[in-house]
């Protein structure tokens, strides 16, 4: 005889078919069930007061209305010759790709903090002589308009020794 | 315990059937899998420490792991979900504990993987759905009919924390941006800039949006409306399956325009929700919460 399931909002267990608190699916121990609450506790807590405590978070994507005005932190190589060009971070290795989203931190960090994310920065584009750290303003009009510079101020500046 | 609590007690660890447990471990060793062995974690290794910024879970880390470590830990993930695969299919014994290395593997490199300047989201509902599964240690195989407590709870607290997750998202919208997300150019706005950046596989899709009012401020709307409803998922059956279809239609879309890797968002979502959704062989014909 085939055994229908009820899915029901029940949680009384068929006398004799498993046991509590053991492997064979019984009701789970207490230890279990509080561990559970408090996982869901912790879900809402990391989101009510924006906690990000890897892996929970506050969940906030794309949550800022944005605008035609765009602030972007940009990270740029100067070569021997004076070029200044976007660092490309992208082809400096994984480990580097997300750096540019350090750069408000470092901003505010302490000149040797700067002096060393710069060093390595150097380390790995061997081609650039020295790292600027600006952070610029941009406008469009209307979407799909091209984004004009509007403004940009030097952060820091770091060269090769 | 309130008579609310008691009733949210009930339905979190009500029964449930073995089977629906072991293709749960299943679904989610797969996407662990998959999440594991196609990002090329080794080469986070290079990441110098001025620049490595770990969170909490991974504080006590000086810098980025060396290579072999990220290596030893990526064949350790894959290892432990092939064996959760396996095992749901035999009802092998180590089959939750195969589980747990998957997970903490991805746990701990993904941990690596947002160390490196920015929270990244790509792994987090995975980790968070899973967490049930992990901790749950009921043996069960696919096709296994027996019910129980222990084999349902799982699936009923992973379909929690992905109603809770979604739920948070669109709370967070309302919460910095009001109304304004859905009623101003805001998505015209990020589809601007997804188009800038160049990430997206085509920019067909976010110029036709981008370039329509109508059809932008529907475009958010429907995001905003399908994370803040899906929540009635868990009280109303019937819905999971269109719930399914509405988080994989979603993040297709948001492939498509801004270029995201939200897939395995879509599969845990449809996973989780296919297998609470979905009517069971001899199960009544309409039940209005389960």
């Amino acid at each position: 005889m085939r055994h229908r399931v009820r899915t029901g909002a029940t949680s009384k267990v068929p006398a004799g078919s498993v046991r509590e608190g053991t492997a064979d699916g019984g009701r789970p121990r207490r230890a279990v069930r509080i561990a559970v609450y408090a996982f869901l506790v912790a879900i809402v807590l990391c989101g009510a007061l924006e906690i990000e405590a890897w892996p929970l978070s506050a969940f906030r994507l794309f949550s800022t209305v944005r605008t035609g005005t765009q602030v972007r932190w940009e990270l740029a190589a100067v070569d021997d010759a004076g070029l200044e060009t976007p660092a490309d971070v992208a082809a400096m290795g994984r480990g580097f790709r997300q750096s540019v989203h350090l750069l408000p931190t470092l901003a505010a960090a302490s000149a040797a903090e700067q002096d060393q994310a710069c060093e390595d920065w150097l380390e790995a584009d061997r081609g650039a002589r020295r790292m600027h750290v600006y952070r610029s303003v941009y406008v469009a009009e209307q979407p799909g308009a091209p984004s004009v510079l509007q403004s940009r101020a030097q952060q820091f500046v770091c060269e090769r020794p | 315990m309130t008579g609310v609590a008691r009733r949210v007690d009930a339905w979190l660890f009500a029964d449930g059937p073995a089977g629906r447990l072991a293709a749960l471990r299943a679904g989610l060793a797969v996407i662990l899998l998959l999440r594991i062995a196609t990002w090329p974690f080794v080469e986070l290794a290079g990441a110098p420490p001025s620049l490595f910024r770990p969170p909490l879970l991974l504080a006590w880390a000086q810098g980025m792991p060396p290579a072999p470590v990220l290596a030893a830990l990526q064949v350790a993930g894959v290892g432990g979900a092939v064996v959760a695969v396996a095992g749901s299919w035999r009802g092998w014994r180590g089959t939750a504990a195969g589980l747990r290395v998957g997970w903490f593997a991805l746990l701990v490199l993904g941990g690596f993987k947002t160390s490196t300047g920015k929270i990244l989201h790509n792994d987090v509902l995975l980790l968070l759905v899973a967490f049930p599964a992990v901790l749950a240690s009921a043996r069960a195989r696919i096709g296994d009919r027996r019910p129980g407590s222990g084999f349902g709870w799982p699936v009923r607290v992973g379909l929690t924390v992905l109603s809770l997750v979604y739920l948070l998202s669109g709370v967070q919208k309302l919460r910095h941006s009001g109304l304004a997300w859905v009623f101003s150019d805001n998505m015209r706005w990020i589809l601007h800039d997804a188009i800038g950046s160049g990430m997206a596989p085509t920019t067909a899709v976010a110029t036709a949006l981008m370039g329509s009012a109508l059809l932008s401020t529907l475009a958010s709307l429907g995001l905003l409306a399908f994370e803040l409803v899906i929540p009635v998922a868990l009280v109303w059956r019937r819905a999971r399956l269109a719930m399914a279809f509405g988080a994989v239609t979603l993040h297709s879309l948001t492939w498509l325009t801004l270029g995201l890797d939200y897939w395995a968002w879509s599969l845990v979502a449809a996973l989780v929700l296919g297998l609470s959704g979905w009517p069971r062989p001899g199960s009544p014909p309409a039940r209005p919460a389960g």
